[in-house]
Parts: C-alpha cells; sequence; structure tokens
C-alpha cells in the first residue's frame, strides 16, 4: 500500500485520544486548519456522526434460536463525538501535503477532557459502568449450546474445574493498514486498500456516507498479510474517501505501527471456566464451558466470534453432555475482530488443556485418553445434533481421526523422546510433550463468485471477490481454471478484490477462499468451457455433441481439432466466453488435526524451546502442495506467537503498553522450529472435495505447548502467552 | 509516525562538527540512527538540529599500546567481523554479536551505543568489565572518561551539549584471562532482560551486571564466591533492583545468566 501514489496527492493523520474513557469536546480546530500545508479537518460533525455499518452475514434464524443467540452490537463511530472508548480512537482527521505536516497539525488540536473511569478487564466490565446505551450491562452478545443427558453421579470418577486463560492477541501483520482514495472524473470514487473483503468495504463506505454503492470502487492491491485483522471496514476508510471526494484531490493514509498497536483490531482475551467429568477409564461423561470474551471496545463479527468458539468447544471427541455458555463483553481495550482461528484455537486449549490435567489425574498418557474418546472413522459423518451458523444441523466429515492422532505423534519421533529428555535433563531442564486436537468448520458461505472470462489472445482472466493478502490465490485458483481448460496455469490470470470487475463478494477470511472461490472458478470454468466447444462446433459446422474439450483444445469426432487461440480470436467471441458463477455450500466443510510438541524447559529462567513440532491435518486433496504447507506452517508460527509472546497487555488504567514491536512480540524465522507436517487427503462433498487450510496450524498450537510445558513441570500452565515469569513461577511451585 | 521538522547538518570534517553542535542549540548527532530515528519519528526526541556525522573519518580499528582503539563511527558488525578484534579481545566480538540482528549492526556504531547508554547495551558493558575509556571531543578540546564514569542511568550519560563521542581504548585483559558473556532475551535479536560479563584469570576475575539495573554495574567481589554457582548466588544478592512485579523471577534469571557467562570464562581461562 505504502509503494501507491496518484499525482497531487494529499496525506491524511489521525488525532487519536490519548484516553481509555473519556468525554471530549475537541479545540482549536481553526487554528489547526490555519496550519502550513494543511488542506482539510474533519471531525465527527463534518461526517453527521456517521458509523460504520456491521457488513458481516448475519446468522441464520435456525442457528440463532438452536444457541439462543442474542446480540447488542456496539456501534462503530468513523470519528468519535463526545466520547472516547479506547486509546488510539479517532477523534479528528487532518489533511495536508505531507503526513509530517498533517502530524504537526493534529498537535495543534486541542481537547476539553472529562476523564471517566476504564473498564479493562471482564470484571470490570459486568457490573461496571455501561459504555453504550445499545450494549446493556456491557453484553454485546451471548449463547448457549445444550445437548444431550447430564450423566448420572455415580458413573463420574473424575471431574476437573480449570480456569483457562488466553491472552489478548492479534494478527499484527508484516504490512500495516493503509488506504488511497482517487476522485475519477466521472464523480466516482476509487479506493485502493489493504482489506480482505473488498465488497463489504464498499458496501459500509457508501452506506456511512449515504452514498449510491455504485459511487465507490473498492480494490485491494497486493495485501501483505490479513489474518482476519483486514477483514473489517475502518474508519480510515471512509475518511480517505470522503477526503478526496470533498477536496477532488487523491488522498491516502498508511497505517504506522503504532497506529497498527493500538487500533487495529486486536483478538482471544478469553476466560473459559470449565468442568470436565470423566469416568474411571477417561471416558468423557460431560463438559461444560462458561466463557467470555473480551473484545474490547466494538466488533463487526461479535456473533461470529461467540458462536465459533461454542461450536469448536465440542471438539473431535464423543461427547454424551455438553453445555457451553458464553458471553461476549464490550471494554475500553482496542476494538477486536477475528484473527486466524477465531474462537478454534480459544476452544480447543479449553477442551484440550482440561483432557490434560484429567489425563495427569487418572496417571493416564495424554494420547491414550484421546484414544478413548475420539470418534472412531466408522461414525463418520457424526450428527452433532446442533444447527451450524447456516442453520444446517452439524455433520462432521468422513475421515479417520484415530489414525491422525496416531499420524502426529509419529511425526514427533517418539523413539527420540527418551534421548531428547536425557539431554535436556543432564543440563538442568525438563523434557515435555504435549498433544492437542482439534476439528475445524471451514469454507462457510454465504457464497463467493468467479468471473472467467478468455481473452483475444488465448490467454484467460478471472475475476473474483475474495482478494489474495498473500495465500497465493494465483496459484491455486489459476490452476483450477487451467486444470477445467487444460491450459497453461501461466495464461490464467487471477485478479481478486476490484468491486468493479465483479458486482459481489464476500472476501479472503475464514477459510473459505478456495473451497467457495476455488468452486466458483471451477463452476465458471465448465460453463467458459462449454462455450468453447459450442462455438468451435459452429466454426467448424458441426453438431455440439460432436466436439468435446481435450487438452486445451477442441476436438471433433471426424479428427478436426480446433485450439482455444482460434476460437477466442474469432469474431464475438469475447462477449460470448465469459461466465460468472456464484457457488454456495449447503453448508460447511469439517476437517480435523492434531499437533504434538516436544519442549525442554528452563526451570531456572522459564525459558520454552521447542525441541520437535508436528501437524497431521486432515487437508483434503490440495490445489497446491507448497500452499497448503505454507499455510500449515504459518499458521503454527503464529500459533507459537500466542503460546509463548504475544500480549496486548494494558496498565490498570486502560493505557495500551504493547505500542512497538518492542513490547508487542512477534516470532521471528530466526526462533522458530522445524515443522513436521503430514496432511490426509479426506476427499469433501463439494465438487472439488477440497477443504480450508488457512488457519487449521493456528488452532491446536497453543494448548499443545501449554500442554507439554505442564507435563515437563508436573503444573499447571493455564494461560497464555507462557511467558517466562508464568512457566517459572509454575516451576517455582510444580514437583 | 513521523519527525516534527528539524535542521539536518552534514559536517565533513570533526572541526566542523563541533563547530555546528556548539552553536545549534538543542542538537543531536545522528551516527549509526538505530535510536534516534525511532525516537525522532516517534517525536520523543525533537532536536532543532540533526548534526549527521556519518561523513567524518571515525571508521578506524587500530592497535595501540596495551589495547585498542575503536573510533565512534566503527559498527557492531566491523567489531564483530575485526580480525584484529577477534584476535586481541574476542570479548568485544562476542558483544557485539549479541546486538540486535544484522541489519541494526550493520547501522549502529559503537560510539552512538556509548552516548545512547541504554541499560542493555553489551559494547557500554564490555567496555565497563575492561576499563575502557571513552573519548570525548568538544570545543574545549579531547577528553577522556572511565567508562564506569559515562553513565548516570537509563539513556543518561555525563555527556554535556557540544560532547561528542570519537572513540573508546580498551585495555586488554590481563594474559591469559578467560571470558564470558551470557544474556537471557525472549526472541534472538531483542535487548536482553538480564546480561553478565565475566572475566577470570588465576587468582582474581571481574563481574559485570547489565541490562536489570539503569547502568550496566561492576560486581567483583562475588567472582570470590567460588564456582559460578556461588558466584551466581553472590552476584545476585549483591544486585539492587527497583521493587517490581517480576522481581524474583529477575534474580532467577540474573543467577542464571552470571553462571553461564562465568562457566564460558572459567572454561576460556589459560591456567
Amino acid at each position: 500500500m505504502a509503494d501507491l501514489h496518484r499525482p497531487g496527492e494529499l496525506h491524511l493523520a489521525v488525532l487519536r485520544s490519548p484516553y481509555p474513557h473519556a468525554r471530549i469536546r475537541l479545540q482549536a480546530v481553526d487554528q489547526a486548519e490555519c496550519a502550513a500545508g494543511v488542506h482539510m479537518i474533519v471531525t465527527a460533525a463534518h461526517l453527521g456522526g456517521a458509523r460504520i455499518p456491521s457488513t458481516a452475514p448475519r446468522p441464520h434464524p435456525a442457528f440463532e434460536r438452536g444457541v439462543s443467540l442474542e446480540l447488542h452490537e456496539p456501534p462503530i463511530p468513523v470519528l468519535a463525538q463526545d466520547i472516547v472508548r479506547y486509546v488510539g480512537e479517532s477523534i479528528a482527521a487532518v489533511v495536508a501535503d505531507s503526513r509530517a505536516m498533517a502530524e504537526d497539525a493534529t498537535e495543534l488540536l486541542r481537547l476539553d477532557v472529562w476523564p471517566m473511569p476504564a473498564v479493562m478487564d471482564f470484571s470490570d466490565a459486568f457490573g461496571g459502568k455501561q459504555l453504550y446505551d445499545e450494549v446493556p450491562g456491557n453484553v454485546a452478545a451471548s449463547i448457549r449450546i445444550e445437548r444431550g443427558n447430564r450423566p448420572p453421579a455415580a458413573s463420574v470418577a473424575h471431574t476437573v474445574r480449570a480456569k483457562l486463560r488466553i491472552g489478548r492477541h492479534g494478527a499484527v501483520p508484516l504490512e500495516t493498514r493503509g488506504a488511497l482514495a482517487l476522485p475519477e472524473l466521472d464523480g466516482r470514487i476509487t479506493l485502493w486498500t489493504s482489506t480482505q473483503i473488498p465488497h463489504q468495504v464498499r458496501a459500509a463506505i457508501t452506506t456511512a456516507l449515504g452514498w449510491p454503492e455504485e459511487r465507490l470502487r473498492v480494490i485491494a492491491p497486493a495485501v501483505g498479510g490479513g489474518f482476519g485483522g483486514k477483514a473489517n471496514v475502518y474508519p480510515e476508510e471512509v475518511l480517505v474517501t470522503f477526503c478526496a471526494a470533498t477536496l477532488r484531490r487523491p488522498v491516502r493514509w498508511v497505517e504506522d505501527r503504532f497506529e497498527h498497536l493500538v487500533a487495529s483490531t486486536q483478538s482471544r482475551d478469553q476466560l473459559h471456566e470449565v468442568e470436565l467429568a470423566v469416568d474411571g477409564q477417561g471416558t468423557i461423561l460431560s463438559y461444560t464451558d462458561d466463557f467470555v470474551v473480551n473484545i474490547g471496545a466494538s466488533n463487526h463479527w461479535v456473533g461470529g466470534v461467540i458462536a465459533n468458539t461454542g461450536l469448536h468447544a465440542l471438539g473431535p471427541y464423543r461427547m454424551p453432555y455438553v453445555l457451553v455458555t458464553g458471553r461476549a463483553v464490550t471494554s475500553n481495550k482496542a476494538p477486536s475482530a477475528q484473527y486466524r482461528g477465531a474462537g478454534r484455537p480459544e476452544a480447543c486449549f479449553a477442551l484440550e488443556r482440561s483432557l490434560d490435567i484429567a489425563a495427569a489425574g487418572l496417571m493416564l498418557d495424554p494420547f491414550e485418553i484421546r484414544r478413548r474418546n475420539l470418534i472412531q472413522p466408522h461414525e463418520l459423518p457424526y450428527a452433532q445434533g446442533l444447527p451450524q451458523r447456516d442453520g444446517v444441523p452439524i455433520t462432521y466429515d468422513a475421515s479417520d481421526y484415530p489414525a491422525i492422532l496416531e499420524t502426529a505423534r509419529g511425526l514427533a519421533e517418539p523413539e527420540s523422546w527418551p534421548g531428547l529428555r536425557d539431554t535436556a535433563e543432564r543440563a538442568g531442564k525438563r523434557f515435555g510433550i504435549g498433544c492437542a486436537a482439534y476439528v475445524e468448520a471451514t469454507g462457510r458461505g454465504p457464497f463467493e463468485g468467479a468471473l472467467v472470462k478468455v481473452l483475444r489472445d488465448g490467454s484467460v482472466d478471472v475475476y473474483t471477490g475474495a482478494a489474495s493478502a498473500g495465500q497465493g490465490h494465483a496459484t491455486t485458483l489459476a490452476r483450477v481454471c487451467a486444470n477445467v481448460l487444460g491450459i497453461a496455469e501461466s495464461s490464467v490470470r487471477v485478479v481478486g478484490g476490484d468491486t468493479d470487475l465483479i458486482p459481489r463478494g464476500i472476501g479472503t477470511f475464514g477459510s473459505r477462499t478456495a473451497v467457495v472461490a476455488g468452486n466458483a472458478v471451477h463452476e465458471a470454468s465448465l460453463e467458459v468451457r462449454a462455450r468453447l466447444c459450442e462455438m468451435a462446433a459452429e466454426v467448424l459446422q458441426l453438431q455440439r455433441n460432436e466436439v468435446a474439450w481435450l487438452e486445451g483444445e477442441a476436438r471433433a469426432s471426424n479428427g478436426q481439432r480446433l485450439g482455444l487461440l482460434d476460437i477466442a480470436s474469432t469474431a464475438g467471441a469475447a462477449d460470448h466466453l465469459q461466465a460468472t458463477a456464484y457457488w454456495s455450500p449447503e453448508t460447511v466443510t469439517w476437517t480435523m488435526g492434531v499437533q504434538v510438541v516436544a519442549v525442554e524447559v528452563s526451570p531456572r529462567t522459564g525459558a520454552v524451546r521447542i525441541l520437535r513440532h508436528a501437524l497431521a491435518h486432515d487437508s483434503g486433496p490440495s490445489l497446491d502442495e507448497a500452499t497448503v504447507e505454507g499455510q500449515l506452517v504459518g499458521g503454527i508460527a503464529q500459533g507459537l506467537g500466542g503460546a509463548l509472546l504475544e500480549d496486548f497487555t494494558y496498565s490498570d488504567e486502560g493505557q495500551p503498553e504493547s505500542t512497538t514491536l518492542a513490547t508487542y512480540l512477534t516470532p521471528n524465522c530466526l526462533d522458530m522450529s522445524e515443522v513436521r507436517l503430514a496432511t490426509i487427503q479426506a476427499s469433501a462433498s463439494n465438487p472439488l472435495g477440497i477443504k480450508g487450510v488457512g488457519e487449521s496450524g493456528t488452532i491446536a498450537t497453543m494448548a499443545a505447548v501449554a500442554n507439554a510445558v505442564s507435563l515437563a513441570l508436573g503444573a499447571e500452565l493455564n494461560e497464555t502467552p507462557l511467558t517466562p515469569v508464568r512457566v517459572w513461577t509454575a516451576a517455582q511451585s510444580g514437583r | 509516525m513521523k519527525p516534527a521538522a528539524f535542521d539536518y547538518v552534514r559536517p565533513t570534517t570533526l572541526d566542523d562538527a563541533i563547530d555546528v553542535l556548539t552553536t545549534w542549540p538543542q542538537s543531536v548527532i545522528l551516527a549509526g540512527g538505530q535510536s534516534l530515528v525511532p525516537m525522532l519519528n516517534m517525536r520523543l526526541a525533537r532536536p532543532s538540529a540533526v548534526v549527521d556525522i556519518g561523513r567524518l573519518p571515525l571508521r578506524e580499528i587500530a592497535q595501540i599500546a596495551g589495547g585498542v582503539r575503536v573510533s565512534a563511527l566503527v559498527t557492531h558488525l566491523q567489531l564483530e567481523r575485526s580480525a584484529d578484534i577477534n584476535a586481541y579481545l574476542p570479548l568485544l566480538a562476542a558483544a557485539a554479536h549479541l546486538i540486535g540482528h544484522v541489519a541494526i549492526r550493520s547501522r549502529g556504531t559503537i560510539g552512538g551505543s556509548m552516548a545512547h547508554a541504554d541499560p542493555a547495551a553489551q559494547e557500554l558493558a564490555v567496555a565497563i568489565a575492561l576499563d575502557a575509556k571513552v573519548e570525548v571531543t568538544s570545543s574545549m578540546g579531547l577528553r577522556q572518561i572511565a567508562a564506569s564514569e559515562l553513565v548516570v542511568g537509563r539513556w543518561t550519560t555525563v555527556l554535556e551539549p557540544g560532547d561528542m563521542v570519537t572513540a573508546v581504548e580498551f585495555p586488554l585483559p590481563p594474559s591469559g584471562a578467560g571470558w564470558g558473556i551470557a544474556e537471557f532475551k525472549r526472541r534472538t535479536g531483542d535487548f536482553g532482560l538480564a546480561g553478565a560479563c565475566a572475566l577470570l584469570w588465576p587468582g582474581g576475575g571481574r563481574l559485570t551486571a547489565f541490562g536489570l539495573t539503569s547502568a550496566a554495574v561492576r560486581i567483583d567481589e562475588a567472582v570470590a564466591a567460588g564456582d559460578p554457582a556461588q558466584v551466581a548466588k553472590r552476584a545476585a544478592s549483591m544486585i539492587e533492583l527497583a521493587n517490581r512485579r517480576d522481581h524474583a523471577w529477575q534474580l532467577a534469571v540474573f543467577e542464571a545468566v552470571v553462571e553461564e557467562a562465568v562457566e564460558e570464562a572459567a572454561r576460556r581461562m589459560v591456567t
């Protein structure tokens, strides 16, 4: 984004709140407007108090009823008017000749301030000062999932009760956010923005500004990482659009890292209170999980956050009785959103830690307790007796969960464990093994579209609303099209995320693009292939059924052949040789996987080193093996960040403490250990047979690492990240 | 995150540089820029002028009687890779290697590191461990300050406006001395949370703690405690920490790094 420029561009900077919660009155706007190089200052009043509407697809009514979903979504103002609710909240925007001049002018703006107590943690939120009229008791969403019958008390041999806390971390991509708006001669605005959801950005901005949707074209350029953090519509996207339209000049804003760490969406921050009852053999009898999510000031996806957490709490196990209750509360932390895994890592952490605690209580091997509870191959497809968010009853797809568990264990080389333990103990360290299993709903709807178009030179364009943020769509989606048309992948060009090229789209998130956009490309390519045959038949003066498409050319039953280029260069071909398909999955596609880690822990410092890291994952047949591996390993890297390093901390007064990359610690390549992967390729029921993989690597990492460290120390590590202080403290109290 | 406006001056001679520093109020020196530039961008530093000394001839590593003289603009990477430093002062090369990442080491300079005086600065700790002298040039001429007297506290030195660090003179440790330097950091490339630098020779030794306290500090008396574990215990008892939440853990970590550094030094000692 920062490399995108337009002649005559102006630069926008944002005045952000230094207060977590306060009444404010903005002063000295006139003086700041007179500062050198300043073209415009925008306040909430200029925008008529505009808000960013939620564009997230609503859950199906059958789901809302089935799980008693209640939503009270906090409003998201473009600019704060009278009250600020987090440090970093946008209050005013300054447009100037340079970014430095714009920042100079923000320093001239003054705030009258009446501070209010900050609501920071769960305990503050419940019964604390209500932050929004629209959010009674600060509870923005709640859910209740119950299934089965409570076990008779006599059958329960052991009950685990635990509090499990997942810290606040988030996407923090290599490239921060950014947006550039360009007024066109016809009065339209073209907006380049680093987003995963261009069509939703178009809808939200035009709604916020009261424009017809056609007035705005949104393009997602090459985006340097999204992970859910860019699957939101942000104030700055509205602001550059508004300012470009008002000033009739290009206006750009590139987020700096400070802004990113205080005002881009964060995630996780959950507390789970669980009760897991097992019999004497470790067989699960019941599982209850009461969880709270601290969403901060707002969340575009709050329903999704608690639904995803709740539904994935059931895991890959037989559970006679389940009760999951969840609430999302607002606070004066930064806004939040889905982040890679989106509730699944949190649910996995709660359940998989509980299983290890139960195993320890029964002196059972952690692998053994899972073997005894995994849903068996003959039980799949497995009906959970609950509705998915799309209203369709949840059915886990066919697979072999026990085989995946054993594969993951084998990858971690159990024969090497005694030697690793010896080496560790000789150096005064401890050795531990941890595993964690998960199921994952991927490829959610409601739809994604693709337009496939043969150009006159015989090359093919594919347009889709699913914008790439590094997922390799140029490879995977091109391959889907190339396979159908029997042409070289290099002659297929994939253009994602331009709202003028395809009218509707949802976006890239939630492990959905390969499945949903992939099948749309597949369907549209099939239609184009049929049209190629039709045209070939016309040219060859044959019947349609006398022509077949093979290896990139039309072959007639009489031996005649006609290449793609021959057909494409025929008069009138351009209009005919294109097709759009919108593909809607009937419901999600379920995958499953297991991670195993071996760790060395220093009881003296609390340092944790990963010695072995293995992941066996049911990815389905892959569109591109390197892409699948990249997704899984990248997912694990971010999982390790959450497990060991990343934490958005706030002072008790509400000031963010993680405001640079020296205090918000992301994993780096120098410390990343080798990951051993096995992909199991059980086909899904969609035409391509594929499953989503974007989030899979992240899900089980926190749980597997915490299980390994807990086993190593004979202690319970129930809070992420496992900082050296926490691990050291546990080591002091462990065996 | 763009700096407030400032004037930029790039003198080509030391005299000109000192002249600019003396006459320009609130000027700061830009050497490798690894600390100053982020501070400018975050507007934590708001100088009226930035004096870029990158063109000054201060990039020399030279042998002097009984030691090595390192000019101020020598980068950490130069130190890490210099054949002379690796031959005569391998401790300094090892300390330089511990700094940040290659990109940081290829720009950051020894003079900048001394003047910035971060509590975790490895080369400054080595300078204090070796009783190095920091050479300072100003309009009054040239003077030397003992490294241990340069630092007042976190990011604070005795340097006055108009002063420029121009070199550091490191005396060589006693012959046969073994050395060790160890740090605890969350990730490769981070600032160390606790560090220790040990020098041991038959019948004596020195120990320098850095990272934990507001300035690196010599605690040589700990060396007399005996074996590495005992030295570490004694060292931890000698450190005064501000009463922070993680106090006990910090001391435990410090103990571990001291033990590591002392073990290393003992291994390298020629008896």
